[in-house]
């Protein structure tokens, strides 16, 4: 029955993007990807011809030895300190006297002259043009057909600070950066394992994004790696400017409702996620790190959540939960309510209800619908807006558009105090929040044609369409749908963290933490 | 493809089996909110159903920011009345006289008159049992001396809501035990419960406010008369329902000097026996506790000591209270409002069936009850003893 209410989202594998007609020529692809001309004037003007009209590109011949032998530097401006290129390679090149026999230039120049870590040898000449687009220093010598790639890349980017979306009171303020490098960086710090696996791969025609695929080799089940792996390689797409761009075409479904996929901005919760079995995905020149598999429950979960006292974190949890509920439900129960069940206000209530209600030219509905898609206005006027200019949304938001709606007469107050409500509860659970906006309108809708039944069946339709949805092979109800006993330690109520044995059993292939018990040490008064 | 269209008609018809019985959508604002419903019989045998209807803007204090002034003497509420055969076109053609449908879900009391009482009630209720819109909770009242008109249309200075104000007074019956809280469920019930009859708490204006004392006894669906509250209160212990209340017992020592005890708790249990000559013997045996709560005398002992004694003449009360109201239903109404003809029944069933049709008006009289109290008294309050006067 879901599914055929929701055929229009369905479809289990994303199907890649046709792209007929469009395909590029590649010809001029085809012949720099072949092996390196050995003449270095043949290489200049293969350079010189690729990157025309790129002013950053910088090339440098320099001389060698006493043979004179010709050596191009090819790279692009600004990734990296000029002076050490000038002081780690060019100033030894000059300054060769050429004492030394060597059997060839390249170990000549690896083992005596250049003073640089980061070096590799090149053999085509599309990776050297890959090379010097990502930062690389690349060189070429006069009659090799190999090249040296230099790493020397320091490019600017933004410090570590912490992310704006996730504010944590307790834990780290890291958050993910621009860079890839230094997003690895802050995962590996806190991962410092063998087993935690980087894989790297690079998407995107026009943009040859870098991207990481991460997960810790035996918590992370082989096939949800795999299947990773595949999806990212079958994507087809031009450009991946941010971490978003995969996110549609690695989850499943072609149009899911719910999310998908995880998103997160805070390298401790990204560590927490792969140490529970999950990958996750980053991209160059994006501070958000997709994780996969999702549940549904990660919407809920905080990192503080596991810090400290676990009845308040339950408590928290529970909040989150209700939260959500009420921002979806609220205007929804409130139109069914007074507009097919009268009967269950307390009679008191009704009266105050009712007095308000009288005179308000708007059928409940319709007042209830004007106050929250005016919420989502200012909402999304609030996001949008230069900063300067927050506080005007804020003085019309809340006087002209909620006193002064119900002083006119247009609204009544409670359901701006239910529309305000709802709005707030929403950014509570900020995954959802999304959807949760648009679940508010369907249940208003429906609790408008049919009351509680309305809003009973849309729930209905929403559930079991949840319950058919998988995240990379993962239930995205569980542990709720299928039920999983032992991972609701973490579900609606968190468990004092020494009690969770368990890995997400959903989740993992190497379920069992191998501990006996959490605590090391025995509490007092109980050893006897 | 087939599967997709069989899946379909079944999502189709579970919809379908979803929406059926009866609903609409209307506004809570355009809705009359009825909060009390009075029933009279006119002279030519029909119905006058006096509505009251609630104005919420001059309930409410804080209204919409819209309310047309209100205040100063206005009342807060409309009172209609109009006259038809059934309760149900009568309140339907109100709507002659006023604009919104009127919600009566939120009645709080229904009042019967005591001419359309004696006339018999069972024309009557079957509109409210069977209408899907009235509320069970309501309270039934019987409004003696009084229209039931006068009754709803009178405002009353302590609530701007009369319905509930006469609601509350009827609530508080626990406190005190002289009426009964009957809910329209409770008096379906009754009226179709075999071996009890019913009995319905009585209204009465007393100068500008109500008074809720006393209880209308029904022989089938008629009412027969009246118990006056300390005959009620006898009907309250014998049925188990009197938990509070204020009792006033004679000293022991001076007849002159009034104890007051508060009920604090009780219960009843009924036996029923027959007897060597084949007639029935009834036992009702009432535990109550309480405490002294008021002491007059000024000479007597201080009442800790006197305990024993005392839970002696609150059990000497009791049972005359229990004695006046049996012997009244048994002597003068022949009505078995106590539902000793259930026990007879739930004993020998057999028994019943030969005397169920005349068990109220021939058996119920000539059977015996008998009354035994066992009353105890716990604290005696903040005093020992009275202080003294200089």
């Amino acid at each position: 029955m879901g599914d055929i209410m929701f055929s229009f989202f369905k479809s289990r594998e994303p199907k890649k993007p046709k792209r007929t007609g469009t395909e590029v020529p590649e010809d001029s692809q085809n012949n720099s990807s072949t092996q390196i001309p050995k003449s270095i004037d043949k290489v200049k003007g293969l350079l010189n011809q690729e990157f025309s009209l790129c002013s950053d590109f910088i090339l440098r011949e320099v001389l060698l030895g006493k043979k004179n032998t010709r050596i191009i530097i090819a790279s692009i401006e600004g990734f990296f300190d000029k002076a050490i290129l000038a002081e780690n390679i060019i100033e030894p090149i000059i300054n060769y006297s050429g004492e030394k026999s060597y059997s060839s230039i390249f170990t000549l120049l690896s083992e005596s002259i250049l003073s640089v870590s980061d070096l590799k040898e090149l053999y085509s000449f599309k990776s050297c043009l890959d090379g010097i687009l990502t930062g690389d220093v690349v060189l070429f010598i006069d009659g090799e057909d190999k090249a040296f790639k230099i790493g020397l890349k320091s490019p600017e980017k933004r410090a570590v600070g912490e992310p704006d979306t996730e504010i944590s009171i307790k834990g780290s303020r890291e958050g993910f950066t621009e860079s890839l490098k230094t997003n690895l960086i802050l995962l590996r710090r806190r991962i410092k394992n063998t087993k935690f696996k980087v894989e790297s791969l690079v998407l995107g025609k026009q943009t040859n994004t870098d991207i990481a695929i991460c997960y810790i080799q035996g918590i992370a089940a082989p096939e949800v790696v795999e299947e990773v792996r595949n999806r990212l390689n079958s994507i087809n797409i031009d450009a991946i400017l941010a971490t978003g761009y995969m996110e549609q075409f690695i989850q499943d479904g072609k149009m899911p409702f719910f999310p998908m996929v995880g998103n997160s901005e805070k390298p401790d919760k990204v560590a927490a996620k792969l140490l529970e079995g999950r990958v996750a995905i980053l991209a160059d020149g994006t501070p958000t790190v997709l994780t996969v598999p999702f549940l549904m429950i990660e919407s809920f979960q905080a990192q503080e959540d596991y810090f400290g006292e676990f009845y308040f974190a339950s408590f928290m949890r529970l909040l989150r939960l209700m939260s959500f509920f009420i921002s979806v439900y609220l205007p929804g129960l409130y139109v069914a309510v007074t507009s097919f069940h009268q009967t269950i206000i307390p009679f008191k209530l009704m009266l105050t209800m009712a007095a308000t209600r009288e005179g308000i030219p708007f059928s409940s509905f319709i007042e209830a619908l004007i106050m929250v898609i005016t919420f989502e206005i200012l909402r999304e006027a609030g996001l949008r807006m230069p900063r300067a200019i927050g506080q005007a949304v804020s003085i019309v938001g809340a006087i002209v558009l909620g006193d002064a709606a119900v002083s006119a007469g247009i609204a009544s107050a409670p359901l701006v105090i239910i529309a305000a409500l709802a709005g707030i509860c929403s950014f509570i659970v900020p995954p959802l929040m999304k959807v949760g906006a648009i679940l508010r309108i369907v249940i208003l809708i429906a609790a408008n044609v049919l009351g509680l039944l309305g809003i009973g069946f849309v729930t209905y339709m929403f559930t079991i369409y949840l319950c058919g949805k998988k995240s990379f092979f993962v239930p995205i109800l569980s542990p709720f749908a299928p039920f999983r006993g032992e991972s609701l330690k973490d579900s609606f109520v968190v468990a004092p963290i020494w009690s969770m044995f368990n890995r997400p059993r959903s989740l993992t292939q190497d379920q069992n933490r191998k501990r006996t018990t959490g605590k090391t040490f025995a509490p007092r008064g109980s050893k006897k | 493809m087939i599967k997709k269209v069989i899946l379909l008609l079944l999502c189709i018809s579970m919809i379908m089996t979803l929406t059926t019985g009866c609903w609409n959508n209307r506004d809570l604002s355009e809705l009359s909110i009825l909060t009390a419903m009075g029933i009279d019989q006119t002279e030519d045998g029909k119905i006058m159903v006096t509505a009251q209807i609630i104005k919420p803007v001059d309930v409410s204090s804080s209204g919409a920011g819209v309310s047309g002034g209100g205040g100063g003497g206005e009342k807060s509420f409309v009172v209609v009345s109009n006259t038809e055969s059934t309760i149900f076109a009568a309140l339907r053609t109100m709507l002659a006289k006023i604009n919104k449908k009127i919600f009566y879900s939120s009645s709080q009391v229904i009042v019967f008159s005591e001419d359309l009482a004696k006339s018999g009630i069972k024309n009557y209720v079957d509109f409210i049992l069977r209408d899907h819109e009235t509320q069970f909770k309501s309270l039934i009242v019987v409004a003696k001396g009084t229209t039931a008109k006068e009754i709803v249309e009178q405002e009353y200075g302590l609530s701007k809501i009369p319905g509930g104000y006469i609601r509350d007074t009827i609530k508080n019956s626990k406190s005190r035990g002289f009426t009964k809280e009957l809910r329209l469920l409770d008096m379906a019930r009754e009226l179709a419960t075999e071996g009890r009859e019913l009995s319905i708490g009585t209204i009465e204006k007393s100068e500008n406010l109500t008074s809720t004392e006393g209880l209308a006894v029904f022989q089938k669906d008629k009412m027969v008369g009246w118990l006056d509250k300390y005959e009620t209160r006898g009907y309250m212990f014998i049925t188990g329902r009197a938990k509070s209340g204020i009792i006033e017992i004679e000293s022991p020592d001076n007849p002159k000097e009034i104890i007051g005890i508060e009920l604090m708790k009780g219960s009843s249990k009924i036996e029923v026996n027959s007897s060597s000559n084949n007639s029935i013997e009834v036992n009702v045996k009432i535990k109550a506790e309480g405490n002294v709560g008021e002491q007059q005398s000024q000479s007597g002992q201080s009442p800790d000591k006197i305990c024993k004694s005392l839970s002696k003449c609150l059990e000497k009360q009791i049972t005359k209270e229990c004695y006046s109201a049996i012997s009244k239903c048994q002597n003068e109404y022949k009505s078995d409002i106590f539902g000793f003809g259930i026990h007879v029944f739930d004993k020998y069933p057999k028994y019943w069936q030969k005397v169920t049709s005349v068990w109220s008006e021939e058996i119920f009289p000539s059977i015996q009850v008998k009354v035994k109290v066992d009353a105890k008294i716990n604290r005696t309050g903040l005093l020992s003893k009275t202080i003294k006067i200089r």
